[in-house]
């Protein structure tokens, strides 16, 4: 597949939180306020893009000539939750005050499945390094996307009269609803 | 059996690395935060950096600022410190 094809794809069509539903637990928890939107994409993007230079040169140069292929997993978790330790390490250092605001959901990017998958998609759909580049591209910035608007919606949403029991997160998921439907025609 | 050895070098050169990346970040707020336990603590200005936080971060620049606060009578502890 040409790269731009895969860098739109998964940019718009094949959205990670709209269509694959992965990452939802950072996208609900961290889209109560602009800048927390924000720091957690841009925080994503850096670790999946070193994560996806390293896993692909690790899988192709220690984990396939030696015939081991059944540690890929433990192999990707462990680069990912090293480059999570280090974002946290100069987030901690450079950013206090988004340090603070973004609490737990920091380290839990470890755990966020969007990271895992789009490193897995890469391997499993045998991309070459540009191909996978553009991959990890494509999603994180789609990430970004449509963490930010659905942060613009949710704060324009909390300001309205709204029935008691949908407020909060209900009201939140319906959105998230919508927005996927939307995403999933444009084509 | 080599995959997993490799695997292991991996999370030991990781490892390595973070600890080497925490050292270097915060080595010198770990300075300042004993140095500003070494200083009177009264934040009395007179040294002209406004505060003993002040104080600290200049003492870290420069050793001989140290002179500067008149409150603190045993100067040589600090200049021991720094010296190690």
């Amino acid at each position: 597949m040409n790269i731009i094809t895969i860098f739109i794809t998964t940019l718009i069509t094949e959205n990670v939180i709209l269509t694959k539903f992965l990452g939802i637990c950072s996208f609900l928890g961290t889209s109560n306020k602009e800048k927390n939107a924000l720091g957690m994409g841009i925080s994503v993007t850096f670790v999946v893009l070193i994560s996806t230079i390293l896993t692909y040169l690790i899988n192709k140069f220690i984990l396939i000539p030696t015939n081991s292929a059944y540690l890929q997993t433990i192999t990707f978790i462990l680069v990912i939750a090293c480059f999570v330790q280090i974002t946290e390490l100069i987030i901690k250092k450079y950013f206090k005050d988004l340090y603070k605001s973004l609490g737990i959901y920091l380290p839990l990017i470890t755990t966020n499945c969007a990271v895992f998958g789009i490193i897995l998609t890469n391997i499993r759909s045998n991309y070459n390094l540009i191909e996978s580049i553009s991959n990890a591209l494509g999603s994180c910035l789609g990430f970004v996307l449509v963490l930010y608007i659905f942060t613009l919606l949710r704060e324009k949403i909390e300001n309205n009269d709204i029935l008691k029991s949908f407020k909060g997160i209900p009201i939140a998921l319906i959105t998230a609803g919508i927005m996927a439907l939307i995403f999933g025609r444009l084509v | 059996m080599i995959g997993v050895i490799s695997f292991t070098l991996i999370a030991f050169i990781f490892a390595i690395l973070i600890v080497l990346l925490n050292g270097y970040l915060f080595s010198d707020d770990e300075k300042l935060s004993k140095l500003e336990e070494m200083l009177p603590g009264y934040n009395c200005g007179s040294c002209g950096f406004g505060s003993c936080k002040g104080m600290a971060k200049a003492i870290l620049k420069d050793k001989e600022a140290v002179y500067k606060c008149r409150p603190l009578r045993d100067k040589e502890e600090i200049l021991k410190y720094l010296g190690e």
